[in-house]
């Protein structure tokens, strides 16, 4: 019984469309268009928010414990489950004024290497300074690290251009220069740079090779050193490091264990998500507003949709009224149309997915070349595909032409035969 | 009165006609009743105008009275809701209008078909296997498949007919169905009329200008501006 209700709907939708080809044509174009557009902005905003989180991944730590102590009186004013995605804790706590460091730092990397999870822990001082090589001169962030710990966060080791993290190692007074930075002093591997630190004093580094991490901001501005001589730089005794980097083996542990890290230490502990929040919600905007472009593009194709079966009762109100007297349903009609305006958007759908599909392959496929003040370079745009962005076009497009078809729809079904047959 | 098929009781029927502000109300018939027995073949005839049409919607449940009942097989059609219009009209009615208004997307078949698929009553195969032999009878065995505009005026006409008969109505009702046809093709609506009748009962009322079809059938309802002028038995 319903089988043959939906045939005798589908039945008379079709014929309606297919006397109406060229019509019909234009408005599945005009969804087509709208989900093709969608998918892609579906695979470039995932695909850009993939890529920064990864080069994100690559070049920093996923929990940095910093150097400053939980201390003063802290006082628990509302905490939510620790176990929950979004764990909050709203706390307040007085906390003096002081100098920004782990001590003894050995103490905290065995206590943290021996948590379960914990894939490498890499503890660090971080200085500034200027950079000097023959008349020119940079000012520049320089991390002093154990070259064979800081290899394993991120992927610091694949980002080498020239020369080698070992030899950074072997090289007491090694520098290894972002790539940005290194061009725009001119400095080449093995070139002897002179490097001014905050205290005053001058230290004469060999180039120990260079990295390009894909975020402009950080090979231009970038430098590593040698752990024991940023240490001394910086006026550190050998057990203090300004903050300890670490990598968990699975990013789903990460919130968890910066809290037990913190818990543990007494250190405050930063998430790679915190420590980029700014980066990540900017982009998180820009997408916001791109698909809010991208809904314009289906609202135009739902006027379509609704100017077609406007039409299509328009032409059609005697034969309406004519299935009206031979006792076709209101609501029988109402789903004739109703289903006119979904094959117009599960059709446009298809063949947009589809479309969406290729072109998403094919503009991923397209080399690029980033201009020098890009935040992210690479060589290439990354996209992502998921089921779930095809799953969430083909309801939007049916949502649309619902919405669109139901106007039209009861308008037919409401038609009074009388007043038609008699025209 | 257990054979009266259709009875109207005083039923008044007033147009309101919107004119821009001001709404103006005419009657088109101010006071009307009669009965249509089971089996009984009815011309109504009168000029242009006299309200003939209006008469045949009351009677079909397309249109309701102002005042007065309307009933069919004992069932007051002029007090139902438009969801049991419906079912009654796809059960017992079967309608041909001037027009033979077929449903020009479908074929032949498919147009005889949709009555009997609109409300489920028969499943595809045998709404096809009905459809075929209401055809063939009415000599289209060869045009099952046209599209309307593949068929003459009479064929469209006689399509239609078998249309209204799909569901084995209890009326037939007919408005001017031979107004648009040439005096040949009207000649053959009028046998199939009249053996209809004849051969299987089917009780008809149908609405014609023409006097030669109405002196053919077993009672003529003259109507003059919306009254019952005569009403003859001619059999
Ligand atoms: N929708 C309408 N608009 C204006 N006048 C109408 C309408 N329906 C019926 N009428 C008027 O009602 C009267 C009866 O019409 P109708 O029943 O069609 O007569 P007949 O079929 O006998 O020619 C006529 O005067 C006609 O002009
Ligand atoms: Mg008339």
């Amino acid at each position: 019984m319903m089988f043959l209700k939906a045939r005798f709907i589908l039945g008379i939708a079709l014929r309606h469309l297919t006397g109406k080809r060229r019509q019909t044509a234009l408005v599945i174009a005009g969804v087509a268009v709208g989900s093709m557009v969608m998918i892609l902005t579906f695979g470039l905003a995932e695909g850009v928010m993939t890529d920064i989180k990864n080069k994100i991944i690559d070049i920093s730590p996923l929990i940095t414990v910093k150097g400053e102590k939980i201390r003063g009186k802290q006082r628990l004013l509302m905490t939510s489950s620790p176990y929950s995605k979004n764990h909050f804790e709203i706390v307040s706590r007085i906390v003096p004024d002081e100098k920004k460091e782990v001590k003894p730092y050995t103490e905290v990397v065995s206590l943290v290497d021996a948590l379960p999870g914990i894939d490498a822990v890499s503890p660090f001082v971080a200085t500034r300074g200027v950079l000097r090589y023959s008349t020119l001169s940079r000012p520049c962030i320089v991390k002093g690290v154990i070259p064979e710990r800081e290899a394993r966060i991120g992927k610091l080791g694949q980002n080498i251009r020239t020369g080698s993290l070992n030899e950074l190692s072997y090289t007491k007074n090694g520098i290894l220069l972002g790539i940005g930075l290194a061009g725009k002093i001119g400095a080449g591997y093995h070139d002897l740079v002179r490097f001014t630190g905050e205290n005053g004093k001058v230290y004469d580094l060999v180039v120990a090779g260079t990295f390009a991490s894909g975020f402009g901001a950080v090979d231009d501005n970038n430098a590593f050193i040698n752990l024991r001589l940023a240490q001394t730089i910086s006026g550190f005794s050998e057990n203090v490091v300004s903050a300890i980097g670490i990598h968990t083996e699975s990013l789903e542990d990460v919130n968890p264990l910066s809290r037990e890290i913190s818990r543990l230490t007494g250190y405050k502990t930063e998430t790679w998500e915190e420590a980029n929040a700014n980066l990540l919600s900017l982009f998180e905007r820009n997408n916001n507003i791109t698909f809010f472009l991208v809904i314009f593009v289906f609202v135009v194709a739902g006027f379509g949709i609704a100017n077609v079966l406007i039409t299509i009762v328009l032409q059609k109100q005697r034969d309406i009224a004519v299935m009206k007297s031979m006792g076709v349903s209101i609501g029988t009609l109402e789903l004739v149309f109703l289903a006119e305006g979904m094959i117009l958007g599960i059709a446009g759908a298809v063949i947009g997915g589809v479309a969406g599909h290729y072109l998403t392959n094919l503009i991923s496929a397209l080399p690029v070349s980033y201009g020098p003040s890009a935040v992210v370079r690479g060589d290439h745009i990354v996209t992502v595909q998921k089921p779930v962005f095809y799953v969430l076009t083909t309801l939007f497009a049916i949502l649309v032409s619902a919405v669109s078809g139901y106007g039209p729809a009861r308008r037919a079904a409401r038609l009074k035969p009388v007043d038609i047959l008699r025209a | 009165m257990e054979d009266a098929l259709i009875r109207l009781r005083n039923v008044k029927k007033e147009l309101a006609i919107r004119n821009g502000g001001e709404e103006i109300v005419t009657t088109i018939l101010p006071d009307i009743s009669f009965d249509i027995t089971r089996g009984e073949f009815t011309a109504i005839t009168g000029p242009s105008g006299s309200g003939k049409t209006t008469l045949l919607y009351l009677m079909g449940g397309l249109d309701k009275p102002n005042s007065g009942s309307v009933f069919l097989d004992n069932e007051e059609i002029s007090a139902m809701t438009e969801e049991e219009l419906a079912e009654m009209r796809n059960a017992k009615l079967g309608f041909v209008y001037q027009f033979h208004f077929l449903l020009p997307e479908f074929t032949a078949v498919e147009n005889v078909m949709m009555p009997m698929l609109a409300r489920g009553r028969a499943g595809v195969n045998e709404a096809r296997r009905r459809a075929v032999e209401l055809l063939s009878e009415m000599g289209l065995a060869d045009k099952l498949n046209n599209k309307p505009n593949q068929l003459s005026g009479g064929q469209q006409q006689r399509v239609a007919v078998a249309r209204a008969l799909a569901n084995h109505p209890m009326v037939l009702l007919a408005d001017e169905p031979t107004g648009n046809l040439d005096s040949k093709s009207a000649e053959v609506i009028y046998r199939l009329f009249a053996r209809l009748n004849e051969e299987t009962g089917q009780t008809i009322v149908v609405v014609t200008h023409d006097e030669h079809f109405a002196s053919e059938t077993g009672r003529i309802l003259h109507i003059l501006d919306g009254q019952l002028d005569s009403d003859r038995k001619l059999r």
